[in-house]
């Protein structure tokens, strides 16, 4: 069966021209196997960088520090040829950016076959069926035609589906899916989730899915990370921290929301500028003056929701 | 047909610039210090002509015409393959380039092969082990290559190779395939440098992009991502810049066949530009111009096969 990937103090920072650029900071979370973990948060907030880094699929201007665990493998010092068997056989990536993931000069059949034949014996015919099968369930009615494209004859929405059911081809124990339905409309929308978690069910499968869209994550997962400038300022059960957040960044987000008046989170307030406390405190409207000193360690709430600010101790 | 309508684009784009080379090749005849008549006269013994002889002459060899009569003339014997005599020996011209072009071809395309199979392995390589000791070693060796002249590298493999070792032959073509070795090296030895260095830039570039990301999650080995996807997407840049490389190569291999003693064309105008034989520097500028059109319509049809796009129209359908 599969196991848990978990995550022990992950620090990540570029090395830019103009010095680092922190994008992960003390980052400890574990996704449980069975589970669809959510992981939610502003843009830049680091939740691709995190999600890469399990894969060690981050640029080379990236330092990593830290420990995975994935069952009893450490993933950041793994041999890269043991990693590569991993890679997308066990765990399987759903990346963003679905016009940029194709490779433009091979056409589509061939990059779904060599993710098959990369890890199993089957002919390349075999997996060419596979693949149509596959592109069926994502709703592609004429799959043999598309698999016979390359993919800038394909629409956004297209490539986007087509990346999805790259990433499953191998029906891996665990999916890290980044934003799956970015640029979709409505129906497509649903059904690239219904597709997700059809072959959640019946893999059994476990995964990780980054998403902007609260209500769906919400809707979908089993527990929530929430992340601000590289941190998980909070995580727990899905419905608890969409419905009851805790954190005032949680509260903030929700309160954005269409449904729930969409009251924006204030701008950084200058004043507050230069700071060694929260990141968030220039922001927060429940902040007070400790908040500006020392950064809030993570508290764990009765209910098990870990939530890193001052207002819970 | 997208590749049709690409085909035939290409082999129209030929004729204006084959009529260019001949235009160039023509007017080389007649800037051409000296009296061409004065010239043809003495070649056959008449050193102190009348006004008769002149005029004689002047009709004779078509001078008398207007200059796009004589453009017009010349360019029909020249395509019937008749590029007169030479001033200095009067033999055929046409007979002597078509006993020499093969032998030049052959060293050319040769020494295009070695570049392009040095270049873009050495390329490969560094890109694949950038930043290592290997990527290093390989960067230093394409910067000598590239700052070395050819003649120079071309007498210290003779030295080393030939002379101390007698590995492979010295000059001449008497050995075959093993003749060819050291002037394609020598001549290659500056498009090895170029071809290695952007053959690296480009596929590193590549193996930044998104979709290079994609094949490592897939779990390809590395092999597959760095060739089968980096230097696959690397590849028009690449047939580019070979094609471009082709005429320098087809220019440097006259000094190349003078060291190694090689009777192609190169030997051949060589000798005719210090004889001042203009009949044969016309043919050369004529023939060099028209392989250099000719191959580079081979590589423009190499781009259907790295470029999809060319086969199937661009964009979202
Ligand atoms: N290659 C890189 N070089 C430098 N900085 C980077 C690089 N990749 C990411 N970053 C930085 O790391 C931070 C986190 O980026 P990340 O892509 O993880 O954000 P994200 O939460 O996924 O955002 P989005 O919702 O827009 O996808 C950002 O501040 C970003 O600028
Ligand atoms: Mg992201």
């Amino acid at each position: 069966m599969t196991q848990d990937i978990q995550i022990e103090d992950l620090n990540v920072y570029f090395e830019t021209a103009s010095g680092p650029v922190y994008a992960v900071k003390n980052l400890s979370t574990t996704f449980h196997a069975g589970k669809i973990s959510g992981v939610i948060g502003e843009s830049g907030s680091g939740k691709s960088v995190m999600g890469m880094s399990i894969l060690r699929l981050l640029p080379n201007t990236a330092r990593v520090t830290g420990k995975c665990f994935f069952g009893d493998q450490e993933l950041y010092t793994l041999p890269l040829r043991q990693l590569r068997k991993l890679r997308g056989k066990q765990i399987g990536l759903i990346p963003q950016n679905p016009n940029a993931s194709l490779d433009p000069v091979m056409k589509v059949k061939r990059q779904f076959v060599e993710a098959v034949t990369a890890h199993t014996s089957l002919s390349r015919r075999n997996a060419a069926q596979d693949a149509g099968a596959l592109l069926e369930q994502f709703g592609f009615t004429d799959a043999g035609a598309i698999l016979d494209r390359y993919s800038f004859q394909m629409s956004g929405g297209m490539n986007q589906r087509l990346v999805s059911a790259l990433g499953l081809i191998n029906q891996p124990g665990w999916v890290i899916a980044d934003e799956p339905t970015k640029g979709l409309d409505a129906p497509l929308r649903n059904q690239v989730y219904r597709v997700l978690r059809q072959i959640y069910r019946k893999n059994h499968s476990s995964m990780i899915l980054i998403t902007h869209d609260l209500l769906l994550a919400r809707q979908l997962c089993d527990d929530i990370r929430v992340m601000y400038q590289g941190q998980i300022v909070e995580q727990g059960d899905a419905r608890a921290v969409i419905d009851a957040p805790k954190h005032p960044y949680t509260a903030g987000l929700v309160g954005s929301l269409p449904s729930r008046g969409m009251h924006p989170i204030p701008l950084p307030d200058p004043k507050c500028e230069g700071h060694s406390g929260c990141p968030f405190y220039p922001r927060c409207e429940k902040a007070t003056a400790g908040c500006a000193e020392h950064p809030p360690g993570e508290v764990t709430l009765p209910d098990g929701r870990k939530v890193r600010c001052r207002l819970y101790g | 047909m997208p590749v049709v309508k690409y085909i035939v684009k290409r082999l129209l784009v030929m004729i204006p610039v084959l009529l260019g080379i001949s235009l160039a090749a023509f007017l080389l005849g007649h800037i051409a210090p000296g009296d061409p008549v004065d010239d043809a006269l003495a070649r056959i013994g008449v050193e102190f002509p009348t006004e008769e002889d002149r005029a004689e002459m002047r009709a004779k060899l078509g001078l008398d015409q207007s200059l796009p009569n004589q453009y017009l003339s010349w360019l029909s014997r020249v395509v019937r393959g008749d590029l007169g005599n030479s001033y200095y020996n009067n033999k055929d011209i046409a007979k002597e380039f078509r006993a020499r072009f093969p032998i030049t071809l052959k060293l050319s395309l040769s020494a295009l092969f070695t570049a392009v199979l040095l270049g873009v392995g050495g390329g490969v390589l560094m890109a694949a082990f950038r930043g290592s000791w290997l990527d290093k070693l390989l960067r230093s060796i394409s910067t000598l290559l590239l700052s070395i002249p050819g003649f120079w590298l071309a007498l210290f493999l003779i030295t080393v190779f030939a002379e101390q070792l007698h590995w492979l032959p010295t000059s001449g073509l008497d050995r075959g395939a093993a003749s060819l070795v050291l002037p394609s090296l020598a001549l290659a030895a500056a498009n090895v440098g170029m071809t290695s260095r952007l053959v690296r830039g480009n596929v590193i570039a590549q193996l930044g992009e998104q979709y290079i990301l994609v094949a490592n999650a897939k779990g390809l080995p590395q092999r597959v991502v760095v060739l089968g996807h980096a230097l696959r997407n690397s590849l028009v840049p690449i047939i580019t810049m070979i094609g471009n490389y082709f005429g320098g190569i087809l220019g440097g291999s006259t000094i190349i066949e003078t060291i190694f003693a090689i009777p192609g064309m190169g030997s051949y105008v060589l000798s005719a530009i210090q004889n001042r034989d203009y009949p044969v520097i016309q043919g050369y500028v004529l023939i060099t111009g028209a392989t250099f059109v000719l191959i580079n319509l081979a590589i423009d049809l190499l781009y259907i096969a790295a470029d999809p796009k060319i086969r199937v129209g661009g964009g979202a359908q």
